[in-house]
């Protein structure tokens, strides 16, 4: 068997092109797979991990309607579910303008140095800084003493050490001294923390010795804590949680990628593998005919296939994390627009992953060869002269089973995400396999024109090959055609609503959007100050909580509805006219978001309890109505019962609508020059942000999608060049016949052009076919919304001209390849 | 009459490679050939006899001498004036015949015509009618997977003819036939080349070829050996 | 004595660098390094220093001193549970001044103490030792200790008399991964007070460079032992208890001590220390404490007593060589002892986080006196064997596992 493994390494060192022709496929499937999985798994990991300087490592957050007692920490500590404990104070602060800087919005943290350590991470810079400038024990024994990183320092115009600022906190001003700690974690805060003990944030607080929570780290695995009337655990708002709900969308859609750019890469590898076999038929026959034993043929072709596929595979693996490199930058901007700046996460290759990789691009290398070696090995040597060889075809058959393999898991009524992702999976497979047989059928009856004949002739003759190419091609692109209809669709719905659902002329929030602090809330004279401007005609309010119910941990808001009265500004999906909702709502119904009606199966008419301050209550469900502000299930009550049942639990966000004529943009600088601890949006701004927040949470996957499609399109290229390698006599006898340079190129154009129209043929039906399974089963499942799926035939067509041209280009290339040599080169290139 | 020159070649030379490692695979080579000879080109293999074939085919430059086929000096032509003059004025038949497989019979006899422009239904006809005359008419629609070795060859010889080109040359033809498939090429190419007037140059080891040829031109390591012209 | 003084200063840098490790200089003296003389210092920050002419008396001192920088209370033990398994424990409350006094509008939870436990608990069958840690402001639902009586409380580890007469202390606290909580009987048992002048230990030879110290040897305890699987184990045995309170720094040239104690099966009792200098030599402040069974009671210098190093045991984690037997020899008392720990590994780390390395061990103490065979069990803690272990951060404050089965 060494003999024969010498003899195929020597005809590969000899057939250089095309050997590195092969590993190419396979390094290029192999990339596929780790770029795209080391970048959505570094972002996603460390997305999660990101340190939030706010909630640390904490888990949970213990919140009361009032102050908490500091009682209450030995009673956590005996809990056996507690693994650490520690009392914050955390409240909102103003730095006041000054002649050389306008106000600045800050947060003074409290914490107790004794107790923080399990929640905290400093860099090993800032532990030298917290010792040697004895820092710690400076904020215990100085009460006056905050600390900020530089930054924040240098923007409020303070030295390092030493400076004082006067500090507004609720409605009382101190002065303040700060010094300077880098490496908290805590300048990437907005606001800016101020880290301070917990005796002095209370004093700065006006709290005497209550508290604003708790932060817990809990053991998953154990009881949660009793807790007291009154209190309730909540996941602290910190970036990683927030990405937990809505990287739903992200997660699902990383996950087909990831899967896909299994497949394409595959296949790639699958291609070339075989391809290096059958290429060398002849070859292989007459070892046979020296004598190796079928066997010895077989096993060496295969230990050959797994060192080719090896090296393409370790190639592939370096490739891929360069290519992760760059793609993770690209998901941090992403990220960052999204949730607050969060810097490129490392790209670290873990042994699993190259593993892995090594095993599917060594797989599939194998997997390859195994059918050609076994031929070649069976069959007596032929001298072959001009006796077509064929590759294998995949079966007939696998593609329909695919396809009513799909419709099987599709018809699955479950709530998961899992099995209709399969299922598009194996429609995209199904297609792959499909398409030499889709292709066999168009070449059956070849056109007239010569040109195209010869071209036709030459696809027909290697059609597993250039069948696995245009199939490898048609899954990517298919898939972005799926996701291009539904993103289109689903953005084209959430800007609809938007215009339609925005009746607010101006909007108003605090500064930080932290769904559970509950201690954050619009100030009552903030809210008379803006019904007091001349300009406001009426303030629509919104109070904001968060309560678990029998139907899940639910948002519960409370508004006036004074846009939606005026303006009727509300798209009801299920429930009657606007006119018979809002008499229902003043009568104490409650009305709730798709996302809730479907996961709960709730409809008009049904009832929904929730935990109200005097016990439960049951309400009536009046409407279903469209909203995509949350993906949690929200119940939305009139102004009154919520308070009636909740008592006052403050205003989170208000609206002002303003007098006809008035100027938002005047009346925004206006309050946020008085207030700056708000954030004022006019309504076109809130447009254009929440437009931008759902481009972005998409822009990865075109990212990613992208990549696919591109390294698909270099396995077409690879698969005309291998073509091109095989049949370059051809191109020699034509030429010696009196064709064109021209000629040919326009030949290669023709074959590259009619492999490219072919998988685009395919993609667009599939793709619409799997976008519309993700409208209305991925997306229905994973969300609770619905929308009618819109097809914007100008992308689409972009998208598939683009990728022609780039096919197009790639067929190009072996015509460049040809251009150089002469014709008796080519000629002599057929043995 | 003295017959109608077709090719001549003064001081040809072609070197492959530079330096040391320089090969030169015709080395000064003087040859003419004239309107229907059927001239055999014999000599050890690697005494440039396919070099040969190729320079005067157009489809290589010589490295320096003089090539002139039917009056057209082939140095300095491009590839445009290269490609027509092929077409136009050369035929050729390969060893492993080198049918266009996706192509029908007469379709592959006619690409030559439709290289040099002739309309499809202007070189079809031709085509039907070259393959008659090579004696398969009623394989015209049959493609070379369906066809003989003997037969593939016939059509390439009747695919080489089609334009009446002024040089047939033909490399190795009875390679990859048996003996009485190869007798019939032979004959064909004799016959036909005689018949329009083109000059026949076969490079080969076949014995019979020089048997059946007019003029024997052996190379010997790039360099003329002999140039007999049997008496009639 | 002295070395408590240097084990609560090292204690305090464990315990408090559970959090960041600065905060050991937190509890330290502000703004002071350790070699400075003490005395003018402590007088300065307007603590109260030990100085002779104070009398000890019980059970009011058991409370609080406020008025000292530092102050512990020092539980080491024996027990035995009804399923015949043995156990050694130690629960230490330590408390440890910022400040003398809280500037006048402080905030409320204004530090002025800080209150650090230390409890670990041995298995003596399983040869494992587990160690747990809480740090705290003086804050009182938090941490507190009372001047009234015995009662010192951190987070949820607390020691308390309910009476207030001293005759009964409740203990309830977390020891490695369990939590013990008996009933130790005080009452019956008369103080061993330390010092040339009883009571006052001395540590150096400049006034005030002492502290009041003295033990409670052989208290019954009884009560339970619930351990991290939730089986709960009724116990009984005996403890030591130490308490000491004073004002003064440590020696530069000391690089640790040994510290022995035991209650022998003849009625006596001894307690020992020895201050290890860089050179391996004993400090010459280095004493003991021995009480015969006839009630009376000796102070023993330096020179009264011999330690002899018989064994050595590496330890695994930290590389540090530690006796691991003796001979104790006093030969005016003929007393003669061999001390062997019950099982080697008995070491103290937080787990690569901070702080101190240190061994606190159950030992049998058995050899002869005056003739007559003696045995008892009694803990031994060794100091400044291995580096302290400086950086990364704590783990949570749950117990940490610092021993594997030797």
């Amino acid at each position: 068997m060494r003999v024969v493994l010498r003899a195929l390494l020597a005809d590969a060192r000899g057939h250089k092109l095309q050997t590195l022709v092969t590993l190419l496929g396979v390094a290029v499937g192999v990339a596929v797979i780790v770029a795209i999985h080391l970048a959505s798994e570094a972002s996603l990991e460390h997305f999660r991990g990101t340190f939030d300087s706010v909630a640390g490592r904490a888990t949970h957050e213990l919140n009361g309607a009032a102050p908490l007692s500091t009682e209450r920490l030995p009673e956590l500590l005996r809990e056996p579910g507690v693994i650490a404990a520690q009392p914050v104070v955390s409240r909102l602060a103003v730095a006041p303008a000054r002649a050389d800087r306008p106000a600045r919005a800050l947060r003074v943290l409290g914490l107790d140095p004794f107790l923080a350590a399990p929640f905290l991470e400093f860099s090993s810079a800032a532990r030298a800084q917290i010792g040697s400038a004895r820092l710690f024990e400076r904020l215990l024994l100085e009460h006056d003493l905050l600390l900020a990183p530089g930054e924040v320092l240098a923007d409020l115009g303070l030295p390092d050490e030493g400076g004082a600022l006067d500090l507004r906190v609720g409605s009382t001003t101190r002065r303040v001294r700060l010094a300077r700690l880098d490496g908290s974690g805590l300048a990437r805060s907005d606001p800016p923390v101020l880290l301070t003990d917990l005796a002095t944030a209370q004093q700065l607080a006006g709290l005497d010795t209550g508290l604003t929570r708790y932060d817990l780290i809990l053991d998953p695995d154990a009881p949660p804590p009793q807790l007291a009337a009154g209190e309730r655990l909540a996941r602290p708002a910190r970036r990683g949680e927030r990405a937990d709900s809505m990287t739903a969308a992200f997660r699902t859609n990383l996950l087909c990628l990831g899967f896909l750019a299994v497949l394409v890469g595959a296949f790639l590898a699958f291609n070339m593998a075989q391809f290096a076999v059958t290429r060398r038929r002849a070859m292989l026959g007459r070892l046979r005919c020296l004598g190796c034993s079928a066997k010895a043929l077989q096993r060496a072709v295969l230990v050959e296939a797994a060192l080719l596929g090896l090296a393409g595979s370790v190639f592939g693996v370096a490739l891929g994390r360069a290519l992760a490199g760059t793609l993770v930058g690209d998901v941090a901007r992403t990220v960052s627009t999204l949730y607050g700046r969060v810097d490129p996460p490392g790209v670290s290759l873990d042994a699993l992953t190259a593993t892995a990789a090594l095993l599917v691009g060594v797989g599939a290398t194998v997997a390859a060869s195994w059918g050609p070696a076994r031929s070649a090995a069976r069959t007596p040597p032929v001298l072959v002269a001009g006796g077509v060889v064929r590759d294998p075809l995949p079966h007939r058959a696998l593609a329909p089973l695919l396809c009513v393999f799909a419709a099987l898991l599709l018809c699955v009524p479950q709530s998961a995400v899992v099995l209709p992702s399969i299922a598009v999976l194996a429609i995209l497979l199904a297609t792959a396999t499909a398409m030499p047989h889709l292709l066999r059928r168009l070449l059956e009856h070849p056109p007239r024109q010569l040109v195209a004949a010869l071209a036709a002739g030459r696809l027909e003759r290697s059609l597993a090959r250039t069948g696995a190419a245009a199939g490898a091609l048609a899954m990517p692109l298919a898939m972005t055609v799926a996701l291009l209809v539904m993103v289109g669709s689903f953005r084209g719905e959430v800007v609809a609503w938007a215009e339609a659902v925005l009746g607010g002329d101006l909007y108003v929030q605090p500064l930080e959007q932290e769904l559970a602090a509950e201690s954050l809330r619009l100030s009552p004279a903030l809210l008379d100050a803006m019904a007091a401007h001349p300009q406001v005609e009426t303030v629509d309010t919104l109070r904001l909580i968060e309560r678990a119910t029998d139907s899940g941990e639910l948002l519960i808001g409370g508004s006036e509805l004074e846009a939606v009265r005026r303006r009727g500004t509300m798209r009801v999906l299920q429930g009657g006219p606007l006119s018979d909702v809002l008499t229902a709502l003043d009568a104490g119904a409650a009305l709730i978001s798709e996302p809730l009606a479907q996961r709960r199966g709730l409809a008009p008419g049904d009832s929904l309890r929730l935990p109200g301050r005097d016990g439960e209550r049951e309400l009536t469900v009046a409407a279903v109505f469209q909203d995509f502000s949350f993906d949690r299930g929200y119940v939305l009550l009139a102004a009154r019962t919520h308070i009636e049942l909740f008592g006052e639990t403050g205003v989170r966000n208000a609206a002002a609508l303003l007098r006809p004529g008035a100027d938002p943009e005047v009346v925004r600088d206006a309050l946020m020059a008085a207030h700056p601890e708000v954030l004022v949006r006019t309504v076109a701004k809130l447009r254009d942000d929440v437009l931008r927040a759902f481009n972005d949470t998409f822009a990865i996957t075109y990212v990613l999608q992208g990549i696919s499609t591109a390294l698909a399109l270099v396995g077409i290229l690879t698969a005309l060049l291998c073509l091109h390698l095989e049949r370059r006599h051809e191109l020699g006898v034509l030429r010696a016949l009196g064709a064109r340079t021209r000629a040919i190129g326009g030949l290669l154009l023709v074959e590259a052009g009619a492999l490219m129209f072919v998988a685009e043929l395919v993609a667009l039906p599939v793709g619409l076919g799997l976008a519309w399974i993700l409208v209305a089963v991925v997306n229905t499942r994973s969300f609770g919304w619905s929308f009618p799926m819109a097809i914007d035939f100008g992308a689409v067509s972009g998208l598939l001209g683009m990728a022609l041209v780039a096919g197009l280009l790639a067929g190009l290339v072996p015509w460049l390849l040809t251009r150089r040599g002469t014709i008796s080169q080519l000629l002599e290139t057929r043995r | 009459m003295s017959p109608r020159r077709v090719a001549r070649c003064a001081s040809l030379r072609k070197v492959y490679g530079s330096g040391d490692t320089a090969v030169a695979a015709l080395d000064g080579v003087d040859v003419e050939l004239f309107a229907g000879e059927f001239v055999a080109l014999t000599g050890p293999s690697g005494s440039g006899k396919s070099t040969l074939l190729h320079l005067l085919g157009a489809m290589d430059t010589p490295s320096e001498g003089l090539i002139e086929v039917d009056g057209q000096s082939l140095t300095g032509l491009d590839d445009e004036a290269a490609s027509r003059f092929r077409c136009e004025r050369l035929g050729f038949v390969f060893q492993f015949f080198h049918l266009m497989p996706s192509l029908s019979a007469w379709e592959n006899v006619a690409l030559p015509a439709r290289f040099a422009g002739a309309e499809r239904a202007e070189s079809e006809a031709r085509s039907r009618e070259g393959l008659a005359r090579v004696g398969l008419p009623a394989l015209a629609e049959r493609f070379p997977d369906q066809m003989s070795g003997g037969q593939q060859q016939r059509v390439a010889i009747a695919r080489a003819l089609i334009n009446d080109p002024a040089l047939v040359l033909a490399d190795e033809p009875t390679g990859n036939l048996d003996h009485v498939a190869g007798a019939e090429v032979l004959e064909l190419l004799a016959e036909l080349g005689a018949e329009r007037g083109s000059a026949v140059l076969v490079a080969t080891h076949d014995p019979a070829v020089t048997a059946a040829a007019t003029r024997a031109i052996r190379l010997v390591d790039g360099k003329l050996d002999t140039d007999d012209e049997p008496a009639r | 004595m002295s070395r408590r003084v240097c084990l609560s200063f090292l204690l305090a840098a464990a315990f408090a660098a559970a959090t960041p490790t600065a905060l050991a200089q937190a509890v330290s003296t502000p703004g002071q390094e350790v070699s400075e003389p003490a005395q003018a210092t402590s007088e300065a920050d307007g603590f109260l220093r030990a100085l002779p002419g104070r009398e000890l008396r019980l059970p009011a001192d058991h409370a609080n001193h406020p008025r000292t920088r530092t102050e512990w209370w020092y539980f080491t033990g024996q027990l035995f549970a009804e399923d015949g398994r043995e156990f050694g424990f130690q629960s230490t409350w330590f408390r440890r001044a910022l400040r003398e006094r809280l500037p006048t509008q402080a905030p409320p939870l204004a530090v002025r103490d800080v209150l650090l436990y230390h409890g670990a608990l041995a298995d003596v069958d399983r040869a494992r030792t587990q160690f747990t840690e809480r740090v705290s402001r003086d804050h009182a639902p938090w941490a507190r200790a009372s001047e009234e009586r015995l009662e010192v409380v951190t987070l949820d580890a607390s020691l308390l008399d309910p009476v207030g007469d001293g005759a009964r202390v409740l203990l309830d606290a977390p020891v490695g991964d369990a939590r013990l909580r008996v009933a130790i009987d005080f009452g019956t048992v008369t103080p061993l007070a330390h010092g040339e002048e009883p009571g006052l230990s001395l540590k150096g030879s400049e006034a005030g460079q002492a502290s009041w110290y003295y033990s409670l040897p052989r208290l019954p305890l009884s009560g339970s032992l619930q351990l991290a699987d939730g089986s709960e184990l009724a116990v009984s045995g005996e403890a030591w208890f130490d308490h000491e309170f004073g004002s003064s720094q440590l020696g530069d040239e000391q690089v640790g001590w040994d510290w022995f104690s035991v209650a022998l099966d003849d009625g006596s009792e001894l307690m020992l220390y020895q201050l290890r200098h860089t050179d391996g030599s004993a400090d010459a402040t280095s004493s003991a404490t021995l009480r015969r069974p006839d009630g009376s009671q000796r102070h023993l210098r330096r020179e009264d007593f011999e330690l002899e190093v018989l064994e050595r045991w590496t330890s695994p984690r930290s590389r540090a060589r530690y006796p691991a037997e003796w001979a104790l020899r006093i030969p005016s008392e003929a007393l003669e002892l061999r001390v062997r720990p019950r099982f080697a590994d008995q070491e103290l780390s937080t787990s690569g986080s901070t702080g101190v390395v240190y061994w606190e061990g159950l030992c049998e103490f058995v050899g002869e006196r005056a003739g007559g065979a003696v045995m008892g069990a009694g803990y031994v803690e060794l100091v400044g064997y291995a580096d302290s272990i400086q950086g990364a951060f704590a783990a949570p404050p749950r117990a940490v596992e610092p021993t594997q089965d030797a």
